[in-house]
Parts: structure tokens; sequence; C-alpha cells
């Protein structure tokens, strides 16, 4: 039954393991790509092997679950073709362009599997180009796999469930946390919770660590606007000023994480030209990640942030999908874990969607009111008073002319960390809802490549 | 004179000591930290951001945003954030500067 098809998976987080699982449990042996030198995706990173803590200590409640993927992953590791440290910066139709340690490599493939899982969605504050200023995703991944908080005291601002978790395992790990500011308004999360009841152990586990900071004594701010990150005289991040409407607070820290929950990592499909999903900003697939494209497939929060668990699930359908249409016959039992993979898959939706409407980025009056010289693209320093100009009073609502103009998203990052936010001012300056905003067209290579030395 | 960092670890801290140079300052770190850990426990700074001359020191550590770029003595272009600490290295910070 094993066809000679050549498959890859982009990704080793939950997603791509448990698709890369399932395909070893058919008899395939698929090849799994991955930028990070240690498989477990953004969740369940794992430190480098000289570190020693508990799983306990790293993943806490999660501790279980990502050891059970690690060594259902490290058991069919010589059952795959695995390349750690290895990133796809093009793809075509039939070929992937890695950046491998043994250098420049095209891979050919019949089957694709995207799980590239997601980065910080942020927005930009005044002064936060200075050094100091961190993603959310950032100051976690230095406190799970370094050890290191990256400012002591160190504040929190955004909006999302990551915010809290991130100021939580700061706290538990014995660092000072300055403060937590959520932009999103308290009422918010009342208001979501019959989505949110669709997962009560989870929605309990965040709201505990919410009143775990609080009874900390972590000074806690909801429902305000991020006025300015301040520096000290080396040009180093100093404190952070924020406004509740009413009057206005500063806070001395010396680091600040920003995230407004996580955007996907879709410029894959996008170079493969898989169309829009209809009035959403994700990729088009059916209901196991199927996409347009023969032989492609997505999942996890690459295709849509649904967090760890759906993830999963979200791998193991893909991987199925492949299967059968590789002609690849299902079990009865097969069968039926899909059903309840499916039914599991749609109540995790509800519960995102109660985060969203938990979470939502800020309101349009917080871009109308952002200071002409704030910088919306670090890599390029393009300011916003620039975007303004090019933006001709917003008759253009193309970000991508906006970006040829003015050179926002053009730079290292790749429009990363500025599409949300030009996504963002064009909405709120031409009264237009966001999904009205074309993104920013993705571009090979989507990561910056060295050129080496010699060959200048 | 270098400033003082800012980070601080919170634990882990019975790893083998690795001796490295950061622009050319002897620094200790600790096997299994980044080139950016060692970093923001020494020098405090990474690269020049090219329009304002101003230090930067890392942002995303996932290897997404690019702005924690430091060079070997050969030229060669690492990411700090996700490039561990080797006994001996020498890297600096100031490639572009140095004309890689
Ligand atoms: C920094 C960060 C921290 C997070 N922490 C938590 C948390 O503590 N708890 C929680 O519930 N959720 C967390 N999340 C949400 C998290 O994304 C999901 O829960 C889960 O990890 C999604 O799994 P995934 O397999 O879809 O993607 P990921 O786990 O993100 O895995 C994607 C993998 O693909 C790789 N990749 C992407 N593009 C390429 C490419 N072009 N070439 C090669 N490799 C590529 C990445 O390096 C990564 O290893 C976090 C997200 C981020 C960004
Ligand atoms: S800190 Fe973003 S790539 Fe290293």
């Amino acid at each position: 039954m094993v066809s000679g098809d050549k498959i890859v998976i982009v990704g080793a987080g939950p997603a791509g393991m448990e698709a890369a699982i399932t395909l070893v449990k058919a008899g395939l042996r698929p090849t799994v790509i991955d930028a990070n030198a240690r498989s477990g995706g953004q969740i369940y990173r794992r430190p480098p092997a000289d570190h020693r803590r508990s799983y306990k200590d790293i993943y806490g409640a999660d501790a279980a679950k990502a050891r059970y993927l690690h060594d259902a992953f490290d058991a069919i590791r010589k059952r795959i073709d695995y390349r750690p440290d290895t990133r796809v910066w093009a793809a075509d139709k039939a070929t992937l362009f890695l950046d491998s340690p043994e250098g420049p490599l095209a891979l050919p493939y019949d089957k694709l599997i995207l799980c590239t899982g997601a980065t910080d969605r942020l927005f930009p504050i005044l002064g936060w180009e200075a050094p100091g200023c961190y993603s959310l995703g950032g100051a976690q991944i230095a406190l799970k796999s370094q050890a290191l908080a990256l400012g002591d005291p160190i504040g929190f601002v955004g909006a999302g469930p990551l915010l809290w978790l991130v100021a939580w395992q700061h706290l538990k790990a014995g660092s000072e946390v300055a403060g937590v500011w959520c932009t999103a308004p308290l009422k918010n999360l009342f208001v979501a919770l019959p989505w949110l009841a669709a997962r009560p152990g989870l929605a309990l586990r965040g709201l505990g660590q919410i009143f775990a900071l609080w009874r900390a004594g972590v000074p806690i701010k909801y429902g305000g606007r991020p006025l300015a990150v301040t520096a000290d005289a080396e040009g180093h991040v100093s404190g952070f000023q924020w406004s509740n409407g009413v009057k206005s607070s500063q806070t001395p820290l010396r680091a600040l994480a920003l995230g407004w929950h996580l955007r996907s990592e879709a410029q894959l499909p996008h170079l493969l030209s898989v169309p829009k999903a209809q009035g959403q900003n994700r990729p088009m697939v059916d209901g196991l990640g199927r996409s347009p494209t023969r032989g492609l497939y997505l999942a996890g929060d690459g295709l849509e942030i649904m967090g760890a668990d759906a993830a999963r699930i979200a791998g193991r359908m893909a991987a199925v999908a492949l299967l059968r249409d590789t002609g690849c016959r299902q079990t009865f039992v097969n069968k039926l874990k899909l059903v309840s993979d499916r039914i599991k898959h749609a109540r995790m939706r509800v519960f995102s969607s109660g985060l969203a409407r938990s979470f939502p980025p800020p309101e349009a009056e917080t871009f109308l009111a952002l200071p002409e010289t704030t910088v919306v693209c670090r890599c390029e320093n393009v300011r916003l008073a620039a975007v303004r100009a090019a933006a001709e009073n917003w008759k253009c609502k193309d970000i991508n002319r906006i970006k040829a103009l003015t050179r926002t998203g053009m730079g290292r990052c790749q429009g990363r960390y500025c599409s949300a936010t030009l996504m963002a001012i064009v909405a709120a300056e031409t009264d237009l809802p966001i999904s009205d905003i074309p993104e920013y067209r993705a571009q090979a290579p989507i990561y910056p490549l060295e050129i080496p030395n010699k060959q200048r | 004179m270098s400033p003082k960092p800012r980070a601080k670890r919170l634990s882990e801290t019975n790893r083998a000591i690795v001796s490295l140079q950061i622009d050319n300052v002897p620094v200790e770190a600790l096997a299994g930290d980044t080139l950016l850990t060692a970093i923001l426990l020494s020098t405090g700074q990474t690269g020049r951001d090219a329009f304002n001359q101003t230090r930067q020191a890392g942002f995303c550590l996932m290897g997404a945003c690019q702005s924690c770029w430091v060079w070997s003595a050969a030229g060669q272009r690492f990411r700090a954030c996700d490039t561990p600490v080797q006994q001996g290295l020498q890297i600096y910070t100031d490639g572009e500067r140095l004309g890689w």
C-alpha cells in the first residue's frame, strides 16, 4: 500500500510531530524539516541538552503532554528523514528550497504538510525600538530554554492568553514582575464566557494565572492604552507609560515584553498560491486541512491560531487526508478516531473564538492616537508619519503599495512584526474591517539568507 | 566600559563554565547558553540598528526578527539567539561596521 511519493512535513511542533507519527504508523517515511535545533515547536520547545530542569519545571501543567510528544517523536527518529536546523526559505509546486547546515539545498516533493506555527502579533508603542523591548514569545523562550529573565524587573503588555501565562511563568520562576498591562477591557472576558466554557479546565487555568498574579501583588491594569516606552541615557528601556483613559502612569522596569496574541506563519501557502478562505484571513482548506492545491495540506497554528492540543489533532487529520489521497485504506478504529478528532477540534475552535473575543487587538482609537514619530517597522525604521504620507489621505488601502513606497515590511523580519500594524492602521483610518485589508504579499526568501564570504 | 546587564539567571546555574570573547572582551558563560544569553549577561548588546546607530539586544529569540546578528572573526554571520556558546569562540557584534 505504501506509495513512492516523497512526503515532506515542514515544522516539528505539535502539529508536524503528530502528522509524522501518524504517517509512520501507516508505513510511510516522511521528511521532517524544522528551523529549530530540537523538536517540540514553540510550546514544547526543548532547552539545550546541558539544561537539567524537570519537565514539570519547564512545562508546568503541560509536562505530561510535552513528554509524551517528545518521546513519541524520538521513537520514530530512525523511521523518518529528520532535518533540524533547516529552514524552508522558498517553495514552488514541486520543490522546497532549504537553508541547511550543509548549505543551500533544493528538495523535491510530491506531497507537503505545512505545520509552520505562529509568531507573536505585535503592535507598536512609541519608543519600542529601544533595546530591552522583546516579544512576549521571546520572553517565554528565554525563560523556558535559558532559565533567564530578560530584565529584572520585567513588564508585560498586550492582550491574549500568552500575556497572562508568560507573566505568571516569570512570577513562578522567581523573577520580579513590574506589571501586566492588558489593552483589552476586563468585561470582554465575561462576555466571552459562553465560548470559553467549551474548555472549562483551560479557562479556569487562565483565570487562575490572573488571580495568582494579583494575589502576589503584581500591578495589573486592564482596558487602557500604552503611551510610551522610555529609555535611559544608554538608550536602553527604563520605563513604561500607560493611560487608563483618565490619567497616565509611569512604571520603571528593565525590560518590556509585548504581544497581542499570535499570527500564523503563512508565507509558504501564499508562495504556493493557496487562495484565502472566504471572509477570513487564512488559507482555504477543507475540514481535514486539505488545500485546493493538489498534494498540499496545512495544520496547526500556521493555519489557524487554536493552540497546541488543536494543533496535534490538526496534524493527525492532515496526515489522514494525505493517506486517503494516496489510496491508503483506513481501519474501522482509525475512522472512529477521526470522528472523535473532528468533534474535539470543533469544540476547540469554539474556545479559541472565545479567546479572540476576550483579547481583541487594540481599538481603532489606539492607532489613531499613535504619535507620528512612532516606529511602525522596526527593521527599516519607518515611522508612522511616513506611512501616513504614503497613504495619501488614505485613498490607498493596499499595504503592499505603502510597503513599496516606504519600505515597511522589507527588512530583516520580512514583515512578520509590522504586517498586523499596517493592516490595523489602514483599517482604523479608513473605517474598514481588518478582513477587508489585504495582507503583505509573501516574497521569497522568507528569511534573509547569508551569502558566505568566499562567494562574494 | 560596557553597561551592566539587565537580564538575570533564575536557575540552572550549576552548568559547566565556557569562556569566550565578545568584541574582544573575555566573557564567561555556561554550557547550554545561547550567544544572546552570554551577551545579555555581559556586554548587554548585539549589533547596531542600521538607521539610528543605536544598539540592539535581540527581540523575538526565535530566529524570526533577525535583530541579533553577530559575526565570527572570519566574518560569518550568526543569529545570537539560536547559536550555542562554544569554548574559545570569538564573536563581534558590530559586523556591519567592520565591513562584513
Ligand atoms: C513563542 C511562542 C510561545 C508559545 N507558548 C505557548 C504556551 O506556552 N502555551 C500554549 O498553549 N501555546 C503557546 N504558544 C502557541 C503555540 O503556537 C501553539 O500552542 C503550538 O505550539 C502550535 O503548534 P504548531 O505545531 O502549529 O506550531 P509550532 O509549535 O509553532 O511549530 C512550528 C515549527 O515550525 C518551524 N518552522 C516554521 N516555519 C518554518 C520554515 N519556513 N522552515 C523550517 N521550519 C519552520 C518552527 O521553527 C517551529 O519549530 C506559543 C507560541 C509562540 C509563538
Ligand atoms: S532575537 Fe529575533 S532572530 Fe534572534
